[in-house]
């Protein structure tokens, strides 16, 4: 039987993640949107203290194996986190519910290395130099859904017409999602981004601008942080996401050229917390600590509750809050979690963040 | 003829309303159980609070507060409709203008709010559990067989308190039963069931925060003298309970209602509402596979607020 590839719907990564299976000939097989149901299937297969974005992913691979994936792509292996663990328990889990699957793990820690192993696994050694061509695609698709998304994270804050700028944001994930090559997205590139750009903003409203640091499966799933971007936006707020696929799989040698924002984030974050405690920890420190060199007005934390690594991060950012003056506010997230508590938090915090603004005009 | 403006706080356990005059003075306020049943709670406190307020009174604004300030907002007609937080840190500011910690516990949730020279500059709410708040309390004092207010008032004869397991309610009940099979007397099992709650909101919400004084302490739970002395012996400070503390939600709900105002006729509609048949329905929503829950309120017929789903598809009425 042909290979049919599954990848989890985890926001604009697996829609490069598909275009590029495809670039190189691979079928692929899309895993439904997260929902209620894939949360249930994640929690009924999961242990209780798991946390909630392990939940999810379960979730998805179960759903994927129903859609007819014969191969999944299973992510992990961030440090010394439990969702390093976890994708081996769920590769077992699967064969346990007689999903006759195989699964792939693509570390998180280790993109270049395990995204190129990957292929070469997928591609049945075809030649590395057939395999340069994709690779680029999927590079340039990845730098193009983030120019989107930071356009729209920004841009949400002040459109005139409510719901202007995710209508054109989903229109030009939509013509993203059709491109299959590199010249054509070099083509429509400008055309795609002019899509969001279009959308009638309002310039003379005054907006906030909050930091978004924390777990990053939890910050790019909607589904699982009660819509916490699209929320953020209409309540006036311009919303900086720590995380950008581009930062983690570019090539590395691009990157030393250019002003390295990963390396900068270690350098500000290791006054905090100077070692790696798994998860994305460092990032949320480092990202939290640069950010509060008077990028943003405040800081929102995002963690899945009960997640050893964003704990550490939260003591950590105590110390950064008491030193520099910004205003955090942990937001922890479980399948308990509803909407309710979220929104009264967010309003309250944006409350404070205009009365510190007045306060300091 | 007088003229106020009305504050609304509709939490989990208990709905209060507030008015204040022109300048902000308390005219009148009413405090009662929600019952579980909000939209009967929102109904019943406005005919009661209509015949606290002096015949022909004018109300100029209306603003609403609590978990449930929607559902107050649309039925009665709110010009703000508030967070909790805000709410009760202007109610706090309004009395003690140098304030510089407010606790706040209700009947389910507990907040902890910190203020800088008359601005919040840091807060936390209690996100997992209840263990801190005044439901249990309530729970505690029945399986007792004595009320809350005696509970406050026993408290404060304890002399050697019993340290009580607080990080979870069980545990907490469990540990007061042995504790009364051990021989403890009662008045010292109730107060280090007070200390238990204080330990447990320290612990919950006021991880890495400096609580200075002056400490106001509002909600519910503030009638407690037992929480109270408490609180004063874990911070080693004065606590300020104000006359007002468990009405503060809807009074910082009115003030809110009376800073927006701007000689705009307000958005309320009448104390007539009382009358208007309000129903409430919901349906699962099927356009995706999140099967939301939404609800719907009609009154007289006419849906006034919509809410629950996921997305906006069914948000705008």
């Amino acid at each position: 039987m042909s290979r049919r590839v599954a990848f989890p719907p985890l926001g604009t990564l697996s829609l490069a993640a598909e275009s590029y299976l495809q670039a190189l000939g691979i079928e692929t097989v899309a895993p439904p949107p997260a929902s209620r149901r894939t949360l249930d299937i994640g929690v009924q297969g999961s242990p209780e203290m798991v946390c909630i974005p392990c939940k999810l992913l379960f979730g998805h691979y179960v759903e994927a194996a129903e859609q007819g994936a014969t191969d999944i792509i299973m992510l992990g292996g961030p440090g010394t986190c439990r969702l390093g663990y976890s994708a081996a328990q769920q590769a077992r889990r699967l064969r346990e519910w007689g999903l006759s699957v195989r699964t792939h793990t693509l570390d998180l820690y280790h993109v270049h290395h395990d995204l190129f192993r990957l292929t070469r696994v997928f591609t049945d050694g075809r030649s590395v130099r057939e395999l340069i061509e994709p690779i680029r695609f999927l590079l340039d698709l990845l730098s193009l859904t983030d120019a989107l998304e930071t356009m729209a994270l920004v841009a949400r804050a002040r459109e005139r017409e409510r719901g202007a700028v995710d209508r054109a944001l989903a229109a030009a994930l939509e013509r993203v999602a059709a491109l299959r090559n590199r010249r054509e997205l070099g083509e429509q590139r400008d055309e795609i981004l002019g899509l969001v750009r279009a959308v009638e903003l309002n310039p003379d409203r005054p907006v906030l601008r909050v930091g978004l640091v924390g777990d990053a499966f939890t910050i790019l799933t909607p589904f699982l942080n009660h819509n916490l971007e699209v929320r953020l936006g209409r309540m006036g707020v311009e919303v900086h996401r720590w995380f950008h696929y581009t930062g983690r799989i570019q090539v590395p040698l691009p990157l030393l050229l250019r002003r390295d924002r990963g390396g900068r984030a270690r350098r500000a974050g290791r006054r905090y917390l100077r070692r790696d405690v798994g998860g994305f920890a460092r990032s949320t420190v480092g990202e939290a600590a640069l950010m509060a060199q008077g990028e943003v007005d405040g800081l929102i934390h995002v963690a899945p509750f009960n997640c050893t690594p964003e704990m550490v991060a939260q003591s950590a950012l105590i110390a950064l809050q008491r030193e520099r003056g910004v205003p955090v506010l942990n937001l922890s997230f479980d399948e308990q979690t509803g909407p309710a508590g979220v929104v009264t938090r967010l309003e309250a915090f944006v409350d404070m963040l205009w009365a510190a603004h007045r306060r300091g005009e | 003829m007088s003229e106020v403006f009305l504050g609304m706080d509709v939490g989990s356990v208990t709905t209060k309303l507030a008015a204040v005059d022109r300048r902000g003075e308390l005219v009148a306020s009413l405090y009662r159980r929600t019952g579980g049943q909000p939209i009967q709670a929102i109904r019943e406190g406005l005919a009661q609070m209509a015949e606290r307020l002096p015949a022909g009174v004018r109300v100029l604004g209306m603003g609403a507060t609590g978990s449930g300030r929607q559902l107050a907002g649309a039925i009665v007609g709110a010009d703000v409709v508030k967070n909790e937080i805000t709410a009760h840190a202007v109610a706090a500011l309004h009395f003690v203008p140098e304030v510089r910690t407010v606790i706040d516990i209700g009947g389910q949730d507990s907040k902890l709010i910190l203020l800088r020279d008359g601005i919040v500059v840091d807060f936390a709410m209690n996100s997992v559990c209840a263990a801190g708040t005044g439901s249990f309390l309530e729970q505690q004092a029945h399986r007792l067989g004595i009320t809350v207010e005696e509970l406050g008032q026993r408290a404060l004869l304890s002399e050697h308190p019993v340290r009580i397991a607080g990080r979870c309610t069980v545990f907490a009940e469990s540990d007061m039963v042995h504790k009364q099979q051990m021989g403890h007397p009662m008045d010292d099992i109730i107060y280090g069931l007070c200390q238990a709650l204080v330990r447990n909101y320290l612990n919950n919400l006021a991880l890495g925060k400096t609580l200075e004084p002056p400490v106001v302490f509002q909600g519910g739970v503030a009638a407690n003298a037992g929480v109270v002395r408490a609180f004063r012996e874990a911070l080693g400070t004065e606590v300020i309970v104000l006359p007002h503390h468990e009405v503060m939600g809807a009074l910082g709900a009115a003030l809110l209602a009376r800073e927006r105002s701007d000689g705009q006729p307000s958005r309320f509609k009448g104390f007539g509402v009382v009358q208007a048949e309000v129903q409430a329905n919901s349906f699962e929503c099927h356009a995706c596979p999140n099967l939301c829950e939404i609800a719907q309120i009609r009154m007289d017929g006419q849906i006034v607020a919509r809410w629950g789903g996921r997305c906006d598809r069914w948000e705008v009425v």
